[in-house]
């Protein structure tokens, strides 16, 4: 009886392979002489074939899971392929004697936001896409998830139907499952969908209500528009967002590898940092 | 229709992709939920290769994956109450080690299949679902995916000694909600013997003396 309380504790390492040779030796030799001890070895045993037997059961991968999983992979090397074209893009040196042209550029599309900012797109109809980076982009853009966000508009709720266009509209891949998932680990419930047009892109918009709160988070491509001003950079554990304030609205925006994000609410404005900073 | 051919897919993302019966029945079990167990598979496996660098080659790429899952399932469940489950969860322990004989544990096991007996086996689903979350993981992730208290201990951001105490304290819980089981089923029969009621004395004197000093 005192051997087996000495060695009882040590059955479940033991079956584990996780003693040293010396603490085997003892523990065998006691299982030698000891068929109490031998049962529970042999029951524990019986008891890890039967959980291994339960939860294996539940990893037959259905093919439609399988293309899902494929299909979210390929976004993925899509988008980094994007990223790493639009940085290189940008890296390839604005000379001095290309501020005079730029100025021009920029000028002109600002007028054209300024024309064209806050017109929505409800059917998502399709556009070619013209690159246009400028440093009033953002601030468009902003202005344009403000105006939705204080609508209100119905968006579309099966957002099936408007995955295929929407994605080749944007430019980016929108991660449909896991944005229209994203917020429920805060409680937050997913309201609908639409494509919006800010200047001459688009993006997606998506809407949440978290407690009595409202939510749209503008999701497009960051190279588009780049966060130059305007908004505070912070840093949310390791991940850096920008924050402000627009019509007693939080805005908090960030970026991951080319894929922009842009979130107005009622919250406070460190809460929609942390919320914004999840999306990374 | 003339179909372009595909890039051929990278190694690392076969390998990957390889795992995921392992991943989803993981996730299953910790999730409980068949659909947010895909949703938890999908957003690892495109975690694991966004950091495809971090993974060190040679090493194990299950263990790794199934740490990427792990937090991920932490990070999304935290504020749902995960680590009040584990904090209120129950440490009873009708079926301590020590004093369950050895023809009761016998009749609970069936000698064909040296796995428990199928009216018990059907049991297990259930009573894993029931475990708090970090027993179920440390139970899983030893006696399913056969990995090492190290290998646990990574995986969820402890020393080897909670792993140990998280398998030992969920096994028992297991063994506990398999023993009721039996006994309801007349697999096993409801009187200890006599040798078996001194054990049970013995541990309740030791308890009142622990609860006495303190």
């Amino acid at each position: 009886m005192s051997a087996c309380r000495a060695i009882s504790p040590l059955l479940d390492a033991f079956r584990d392979g996780e003693l040293s040779p010396e603490r085997v030796c003892e523990v065998e030799q006691h299982l030698t002489e000891c068929s109490g001890c031998v049962e529970r070895v042999r029951f524990s045993e019986a008891l890890r074939l039967s959980i291994r037997t339960q939860t294996r059961a539940n990893g037959s991968v259905s093919p439609a899971f399988q293309a899902r999983v494929s299909a979210a992979l390929e976004a993925a090397r899509k988008r980094e392929e994007q990223a790493s074209m639009a940085s290189s893009g940008r890296s390839r040196g604005f000379s001095s004697r290309n501020w005079g042209t730029m100025a021009l550029a920029g000028a002109l599309t600002l007028a054209y936001a300024t024309n064209h900012a806050r017109e929505e797109l409800p059917g998502g109809q399709s556009q070619a896409k013209t690159a246009s980076v400028d440093s009033h982009s953002f601030d468009s853009l902003v202005e344009a998830l403000v105006e939705h966000h204080v609508k209100g508009q119905p968006d579309v709720i099966d957002y099936k139907e408007l995955l295929p266009k929407a994605e080749r509209e944007v430019g980016v891949p929108l991660s449909f499952p896991i944005l229209t998932q994203h917020f429920r680990q805060y409680g937050g419930r997913w309201e609908g969908v639409s494509v919006v047009r800010v200047t001459n892109q688009q993006a997606a918009s998506f809407r949440y209500k978290l407690g009595g709160h409202r939510m749209t988070l503008y999701v497009y491509d960051s190279s588009r528009f780049p966060v130059e001003r305007g908004l505070e950079q912070r840093l949310v554990g390791a991940e850096p967002v920008y924050v402000g304030v627009r019509r007693g609205y939080s805005i908090g925006a960030t970026e991951h590898r080319g894929v922009g994000y842009a979130l107005a609410s009622d919250l406070s404005d460190t809460e929609t940092a942390e919320l914004v900073a999840g999306l990374n | 229709m003339i179909r372009r051919p595909r890039a051929p897919q990278p190694e690392f993302e076969r390998e990957v992709l390889e795992q995921l019966p392992s991943l989803l029945a993981v996730a299953t079990r910790l999730t409980r939920n068949p659909a947010e167990a895909e949703d938890l598979v999908q957003d690892a496996v495109l975690k694991a290769i966004r950091a495809q660098t971090q993974f060190e080659s040679g090493t194990n790429l299950r263990a790794w994956l199934l740490k990427i899952l792990t937090n991920t399932f932490i990070n999304r469940y935290r504020r749902g109450g995960l680590e009040r489950s584990v904090l209120e969860s129950p440490d009873a322990d009708p079926l301590a080690d020590g004093w369950v004989s050895a023809s009761t544990i016998e009749a609970m096991r069936d000698p064909e299949s040296q796995a428990l007996r199928p009216i018990l086996e059907a049991e297990i689903g259930k009573a894993l679902d029931e475990l708090p979350a970090e027993f179920r993981l440390a139970v899983i992730l030893s006696d399913v995916e056969d990995l090492s208290y190290k290998e646990i201990a990574d995986i969820m951001g402890c020393p080897i000694g909670t792993v140990m105490s998280r398998l030992h304290r969920g096994r028992r819980l297991l063994k506990s909600r398999l023993y009721e089981h039996a006994r309801a089923f007349g697999i096993i029969g409801p009187e200890p013997s006599i040798g078996e009621r001194q054990s049970v004395v013995e541990l309740e004197r030791f308890r009142a003396r622990k609860e006495a000093a303190g």
